[in-house]
């Protein structure tokens, strides 16, 4: 175990360095001016050339990439102020650290993306098992005309459907915007008003995981149905509640499991869409802003914690996998 | 029966009683002035979304409009533009500077004697060692601060630019309520450049900060900004040591911010919020529903606004350049060929007025000369192209944002018609600003727009001031370089007052019909969206939104 764990790590090493460097790259293939972003667009040529040298944009990619990983593990980098230390730099459009940035956004996408996920699991788990259980029949086949819609229907246009429907027309939740669980920065804040606010962008985001998820139980509980222990299981004279939990659940939940960390690590990337369409202030929407003002540290910030976000899930979720699987060694 | 009758009365008595109280109680309440008001009532919140946050709360720092609007309520400077439509509201007006500053024979030196009545939100009195050190922490060398090429003039002023100097020497305290600023050569529009929010007064000990200061901003306006939660929300709250005669309706202004242009036009329609922006697609549809309006009673405004597009011909090219004024016949024919038309229905409903001059209607000294048409004079193109095409190809840099692509195919399409073969290559607009505005990039025509900075018609007219041009950062993308015509925007530059005005008026005139080295098409139109708890919507025309004197229900 320790040695597959050591293992992983310095894979997750490889692959972050790999992920961050081509980030950077593609950065620096687009002809941008960052240093006529911060110096404004009447700035004359002397006050662009000192703050790219103040910044260092003058310096070779290789060299910018350098200091921008050392600033990270938090090395000393001469001409550097230390608060900058152990940091992801400086925003070129708004100047601030890019980590505080990231800090402010990423529980926004965070509560997206745990609430979206609890509230998918609600949906899929009863839906899909009961259309394992009863296949063929009305729910069975309105489950599978849900899954067609919820795989079809693109989350922008089903949020802006809510939007209208739910939020405009009936006025039952916010058209949009964010309230802080805790510590409120605006006059919205606190359990009721977040759970509130958030609960159009949780069933946007929901549906499509929910609809994947659906047809994917519905899958496996009906290849476990089949199976020969069930048949044994059954034979032997156990209630059908036992069976259903103890050998059909307990085995087609694996891929389950297996699927919900990835996808789980995958969105805290950044929701794009549903943050979009509610103009939720988190990752997603933060790096589409700074990928249009070619904010290249917001968007290296961004990277950095979506790439450690998949990393760690689908490190845990393959420990978790080999706790629940006793037949599975990590070798 | 009478233990009945008693109690009727009584009951009578006291109905009678509480109405009585209740006429009394909303006399008062509608009776307080607060503050000038206008049409409106005065009190509550205005409620603003944006769909995008605001650049910095640091005067020396923020460059974009929501946030000079913001400091049009919060800034009380020496010279200000009144609350007013236009025209009133675009003719320049001493604020805290007790009427207009004494200009020295030489026109260099401007001495202000400041009103003692202005007082920041902290309570604190506004003096000249305020103007100074906004001035002087604009120039510093660690704030960068895009207003240093407004005041480079400044005597003094490259020193502190440059770090050799903390101060710039042409800037001088008098007396407590005497301040000169002293300039190196003449500039009758400096009164204009100082109505820009970046010279707000500030507290003499504000840090240098090149990152800005965060909120609470001490205000010295009616207004001060309370709060600024970065891509959350901001709010504005009344100064209540504010003394002057701007006009304080609203209690609070609160932003709340990032929300889709679609779900604010919702918001706006349900009175969830006052104003927002709204999606270019929605005009038609507003200006049905609610019919065009230019000022209140009424939800959605069209007015014309401090902003002009246009197609600039590259001079330094073969195909429009050459001699000091280029190939005149060709850029006329430019000018007769584009369908102004139909680049201006790419914009959506109600986007703009035609205008084939470089200057907005809205500028003192305009005067419409309609030189070119609307639509396409290919016939009177062709005959001016003739001869003149030079090989008839040519590079054509766009943004690729909309409605930038369909526009270009528009011009692409009609330069066609007489012989000009366009390439259009698409970048994203940050980077297309940038390439074109450096000098030697590879292209011919570009498809550019500028919004004032301040509200004086040189900043139109030096677009095309040859005596600009550098290598990089350029803004007067034709590189159109005239001696001539430099010599005339400079004499006009020296003028004051009313001359001022003709003179730019006339060259404006000039320099669209004999030298062309544009091709204008619009004035933009500023279209809000109200909702109809707002009154007292006015258009400023030089910060657009007044907040100081919105009025709501």
């Amino acid at each position: 175990m320790f040695q597959y764990l050591v293992r992983r790590l310095l894979w997750a090493a490889v692959l972050f360095i790999a992920v961050t460097m081509v980030s950077y790259i593609i950065f620096f293939l687009v002809p941008a001016e960052p240093a006529r972003l911060m110096a404004g667009p009447q700035a004359p040529p002397d006050t662009v050339e000192r703050i790219k040298k103040q910044e260092g944009l003058d310096d070779p990619v290789v060299v910018q990439y350098g200091r921008f990983l050392k600033r990270l593990i938090g090395g000393p980098i001469p001409g550097v102020e230390p608060s900058l230390s152990k940091s992801l730099g400086r925003s070129y459009a708004t100047r601030q650290p890019v980590t505080r940035i990231v800090k402010s956004a990423a529980p926004v996408t965070i509560s997206l993306v745990l609430g979206g996920a609890i509230l998918w699991m609600l949906i899929a788990l009863p839906v899909g098992i009961l259309s394992a259980l009863r296949p063929r029949s009305l729910l069975d086949r309105g489950a599978m005309v849900f899954v067609l819609v919820g795989i079809s229907a693109h989350p922008v246009w089903l949020g802006l459907l809510f939007s209208y429907f739910i939020g405009y027309k009936l006025g039952l939740t916010p058209l949009g915007g964010y309230c802080d669980l805790v510590n409120p920065s605006t006059d919205c804040g606190g359990p009721i008003q977040w759970a509130h606010a958030m609960l159009l962008p949780w069933l946007t985001f929901a549906i499509l995981f929910a609809a994947l998820y659906v047809r994917m139980i519905r899958a496996n509980v009906m290849e476990a149905l089949n199976e020969d222990y069930v048949r044994t299981a059954r034979a032997k004279g156990a209630p059908e509640w036992m069976v259903m939990k103890g050998h059909v659940l307990r085995n087609a939940m694996l891929p389950v499991v297996t699927m919900l960390g990835m996808d789980i690590g995958l969105a805290l990337g950044g929701a794009i869409f549903t943050e979009s369409v509610f103009g939720l202030p988190g990752l997603g929407k933060t790096a589409v802003t700074a990928l249009e003002g070619f904010d290249l540290p917001t968007v290296q910030g961004i990277v950095v914690f979506a790439t450690l976000a998949i990393i760690v899930f689908n490190l845990a979720v393959d420990l978790l996998y080999a706790w629940i699987d006793p037949r599975i060694r990590l070798a | 029966m009478r233990r009945r009758l008693m109690l009727s009365v009584v009951m009578l008595a006291v109905g009678a009683g509480l109405l009585v109280a209740a006429a009394f109680a909303g006399a008062a309440s509608s009776g307080t002035p607060q503050g000038t008001s206008g049409k409106g009532a005065v009190g509550g919140t205005f409620k603003y979304s944006l769909d995008t946050d605001i650049d910095y709360v640091d005067p020396a720092l923020a460059y974009y409009v929501p946030t000079w609007q913001i400091e049009y309520a919060t800034c009380a400077n020496l010279m200000n533009y009144p609350d007013a439509p236009a025209p009133k509201g675009s003719r320049l007006v001493p604020e805290v500077s007790a009427g207009f500053p004494k200009i020295s024979k030489n026109g260099k030196s401007y001495t202000f004697t400041l009103k003692r009545t202005y007082r920041f939100s902290n309570g604190k009195q506004i003096t000249a060692a305020n103007y100074a050190a906004a001035i002087n922490r604009d120039l510093n060398k660690e704030m960068a601060s895009p207003s240093q090429p407004f005041i480079a003039d400044i005597v003094g002023a490259q020193a502190v630019i440059d770090g050799r100097a903390k101060k710039a020497s042409g800037v001088k305290v008098l007396s407590a309520f005497k301040l000169q600023i002293t300039l190196s050569k003449r500039a009758p529009d400096l009164l204009s450049r100082l109505a820009m929010p970046f010279f707000c007064p500030i507290p003499t000990n504000l840090p240098i900060n090149p990152d800005g200061i965060s909120a609470p901003v001490v205000g010295s306006g009616p207004y001060y900004i309370a709060k600024w939660e970065p891509k959350r929300a901001i709010t504005l709250l009344r100064n209540r040591f504010y003394r002057g005669p701007r006009p304080h309706n609203v209690n609070s202004i609160e932003y709340d911010i990032g929300l889709p242009l679609a779900t604010i036009r919702l918001n706006i329609e349900s009175g969830k919020t006052d104003h927002g922006g709204v999606p270019p697609a929605a005009h038609v549809e507003l200006g049905n529903k609610y019919g065009v309006k230019k000022r209140s009673p009424g939800q959605y405004f069209v007015n014309p606004s401090a902003a002009f597009r246009y197609l600039a011909m590259n001079h330094d090219r073969p195909l429009f350049g050459g001699g000091s004024q280029g190939n005149i016949k060709l850029k006329q024919a430019v000018n007769h060929a584009i369908d102004r038309i139909g680049m201006i229905n790419q914009r959506g409903a109600y986007a703009g007025v035609i205008n084939d001059q470089y200057m907005p209607p809205t500028m003192q000294g305009f005067r419409n000369a309609a030189i070119y048409p609307s639509r396409p004079n290919v016939a009177r193109a062709k005959s001016l192209a003739s001869g003149n095409l030079r090989g008839g190809k040519g590079i054509f840099y766009c943004a690729n944002s909309a409605p930038a692509p369909a526009t270009c195919q528009i011009v692409k399409s009609n330069l066609g018609e007489i012989g000009l073969d366009m390439e259009i290559k698409p970048f994203p607009r940050a980077v297309q600003f940038t390439k074109t505005g450096t000098r030697g990039e590879p292209f011919d025509l570009t498809l550019e727009g500028w919004h004032m900075d301040y509200f004086d018609p040189y900043d139109f007219i030096f677009l095309l001031d040859g005596t600009t041009i550098r290598p990089a950062n350029n803004v007067n993308f034709s590189y159109f370089n005239s001696p001539a015509y430099n010599r005339k925007i400079a004499a006009a530059s020296a003028l004051v007052g009313q001359g001022r005005y003709r003179a730019f008026g006339n060259l404006d005139i000039d320099l669209a019909k004999n030298a062309a080295p544009l091709a204008s098409y619009i004035t933009d139109n500023t279209r809000m969206l109200m909702s109809s708890r707002v009154k007292n919507f006015f258009y400023q025309p030089v910060v657009e939104m007044d907040l100081a004197a919105i009025a709501v229900q």
